[in-house]
């Protein structure tokens, strides 16, 4: 795709919020045995435990963290893939916790979401045009010509070409980055506005990874697609994103612009992160973040700072006292924002 | 191959003897009848020494586990060594009889196979398990294994009731240390670790590779780490060797092979790469797919996707070839690589 400003379908507008989320929980019932359930009293998952954030057209956004983080919850939850326990989404104005189920259904229709695992996502017995097919069928979108045409413009707008070679193809036939364009071409059938994607590149080898990622920036410049990455690719979610919030035993606890959230992580535990990650240079030795790697249970969440037992810089009140989310100066495109006593305080009018 | 074909005394490096030593490796995976086998390991050469970290590196596909799996003898039941040597201290264990690679497996050479995370009995505890590897390779006497099974977790981190708990009760990391522990129960020469840190969150994979490097030190194995993460393993290894199509196209230093590449797959490979601290402007693709190991082409396996290519390339595949110290290339035009 040509980078063209003329071809863009649309101009990004700047600063306009497309999605809000407040306060969303997420808690699930950890389901026992039932004799066990006799004995002891229910667990509550916290998977995520209040979130709030805000997304501008046509940005990409990246949600990083550590297994068992919550964020893959939180991506599910905005969707309402899953049901929230609390809080509200509002999208484009509207508050999707108030739509029946059927305008949830066909709110979906601009709000898609792609999963992580290529091989487990796609009917292996189905085409490629078929499963493409199949978003139109569930939305009862378009005659046999136009879906077609959209089947055709989707495989396009994700570089499998030429189309023709691709249509009858089964999923066994095709690479593992091919697999993934699949993936993504999908949702684009239904032409819609907000993209949830898990884990997008984490299945694919380092060659073919970089493809998805630009694959994804192509498709924010052409449809004007906003997008909300779930990933623990650091690197890509740097790479890739325009803001990135770090996730935290189902908190944010770190938001902002991604380059200046990466080079200068303010929050202990964005800390240890960036810092784990191996840079390629055999020279530079190894890093340990030197926060130990065992997370908490969502079930259990310690008292004050959840990342309390974990942290190198706690003090005696972060086990006590919870942290206020607030901005902390900074010299960046976009504000930034952590969840730590320890982090140098700001005034605010 | 002659170039490569030193004897392993010459590139002997670490602290210590040549415990491995392989030559023209070729394996293949028998197909279903009226279809071709799968080559899926062609012609390899590789030394590793006491004490020595040779990493080995590729993309899905490229036969690094096949290869691993190769020299501790437990293909599965498809997979043959047609071709070539695996000198382990002295002895040719490429066509041992099953009987005595029993003997070899474990005590000598061990391996921390992918997915290691699930690889444990679920109704058994860590301590029996551990215990019934040190029982049946007869290492150490019974009334001493408890005492083994304490020191192992020790060494790999873990607090001493982990004995007495079951494999679901432990997390990821630990359960990825509990497999390390095992693997190096038995006292191995050579350990072999099969992507140790693919399923791990980026805080513990830093924790489990530093791991396995003080475990070395402290127990003097030769370790052979393979992996597509390529930025971890160049900094464990003292030697890279990356495969494509089931073949070592360069194998070098790791410093030596970060700093010059001399096989275009190489480079294009660390260009790959994303370094978060120092992101590049673009991250490079290789364009093309990986070849049909059933049929290969009889030229470089690379130059359907190489920009270096010519006809040469497509005739003969290249021989692995010294292009500096310890460092070897297949590729024709090693000079041109990383010139454009």
């Amino acid at each position: 795709m040509s980078s063209d400003a003329a071809d863009a379908v649309e101009p990004v507008e700047d600063g306009e919020t497309v999605l809000e989320v407040a306060d969303l929980e997420k808690h699930f019932v950890k389901s026992a045995g039932w004799i066990e359930s006799l004995f002891t009293d229910e667990e509550r998952v916290r998977a995520v435990d209040g979130v709030s954030l805000s997304i501008e057209r046509g940005e990409i956004f990246s949600v990083v963290g550590e297994s068992g983080c919550g964020k893959t919850t939180l991506g599910k939850t905005l969707l309402r893939v899953v049901e929230p326990t609390a809080g509200r989404v509002t999208f484009d104005g509207q508050d999707l916790g108030a739509l029946s189920r059927s305008e949830m259904q066909a709110m979906r229709r601009r709000m898609q979401i792609v999963y992580q695992d290529p091989f487990e996502s796609l009917n292996p017995k189905r085409t490629v045009y078929s499963l493409l097919e199949q978003p139109l069928d569930i939305h009862g979108i378009g005659s046999a010509a136009e879906r077609r045409e959209r089947i055709e413009g989707a495989l396009r707008d994700v570089n499998l070409l030429p189309v023709e070679d691709f249509l009858d193809r089964y999923p066994e036939e095709l690479s593992g980055g091919q697999l993934q364009r699949v993936l993504f071409a999908r949702p684009l059938v239904l032409d819609p506005d907000f993209i949830v994607a898990d884990e997008p590149s984490s299945m694919l080898d380092a060659s073919v990874r970089a493809r998805v990622l630009d694959l994804i920036e192509e498709l924010r410049r052409e449809r004007g697609i906003t997008f909300f990455i779930i990933t623990h690719d650091i690197g890509a979610a740097r790479y890739l994103s325009d803001r990135i919030g770090v996730m935290y035993l189902g908190r944010i606890v770190e938001l902002g612009d991604a380059d200046a959230v990466v080079d200068d992580p303010k929050h202990p535990y964005s800390r240890a992160l960036v810092e784990s990650i191996p840079s390629p240079d055999p020279r530079e030795p190894l890093e340990t973040s030197g926060i130990g790697s065992e997370v908490p249970e969502p079930v259990d969440v310690p008292s004050g700072c959840r990342f309390h037992p974990r942290c190198p810089v706690a003090e005696p009140h972060c086990s006590s006292a919870e942290p206020n989310w607030r901005s902390v100066p900074a010299e960046e495109p976009s504000e930034r924002w952590v969840e730590c006593h320890e982090v140098e305080p700001v005034d605010r009018p | 191959m002659t170039a490569s074909r030193t004897t392993a005394a010459e590139r002997d490096r670490g602290s210590g003897e040549t415990l491995l030593s392989v030559r023209g490796l070729s394996t293949h995976y028998r197909a279903d009848e009226g279809e071709d086998d799968v080559r899926a390991v062609a012609d390899v050469d590789l030394d590793v020494a006491r004490g020595e970290t040779y990493g080995l590196v590729g993309e899905s596909g490229c036969g690094k586990t096949t290869l691993g799996l190769s020299l501790i003898r437990a293909l599965p039941p498809q997979g043959e060594i047609v071709n070539g040597s695996i000198e382990f201290r002295g002895r040719d264990i490429a066509h041992l009889p099953k009987r005595e690679v029993k003997d070899v497996q474990w005590a000598e050479i061990s391996m921390i196979y992918q997915g290691a995370l699930n690889a444990f009995n679920p109704v058994k505890t860590i301590g029996n398990q551990i215990k019934e590897a040190l029982r049946i390779h007869d290492v150490v006497p019974k009334e001493e294994r408890d005492e083994r099974v304490a020191t192992l977790l020790e060494q790999v981190n873990l607090q001493p009731d982990v004995a007495e708990q079951y494999p679901h009760e432990l997390s990821g990391g630990m359960k990825q240390r509990a497999a390390i522990a095992m693997a190096v129960s038995c006292d191995p020469d050579l350990l072999i670790a099969d992507e140790p840190t693919t399923a791990l969150d980026v805080i513990v994979q830093a924790e489990v590779l530093k791991m396995l490097k003080r475990l070395q030190e402290e127990l003097d194995f030769g370790m052979i780490v393979i992996s597509h993460n390529l930025a971890a393993i160049m900094k464990l290894s003292d030697r890279i060797g990356v495969m494509y199509g089931g073949r070592i196209v360069e194998t070098a230093p790791s410093v030596t092979l970060y700093d010059d590449p001399s096989h275009p797959y190489t480079e294009k490979l660390l260009r790959s790469l994303i370094d978060p601290r120092r992101p590049p402007e673009r991250v490079e693709t290789i364009p093309g797919n990986p070849p049909d190991l059933r049929n290969p082409p009889s030229g470089c396996l690379f130059a359907d996707r190489c920009e270096l290519a010519t006809d040469e390339c497509r005739q003969t595949h290249p021989p692995l070839e010294p292009v500096g110290e310890d460092h070897y290339s297949a590729c024709y035009y090693p000079e041109e690589v990383g010139r454009e």
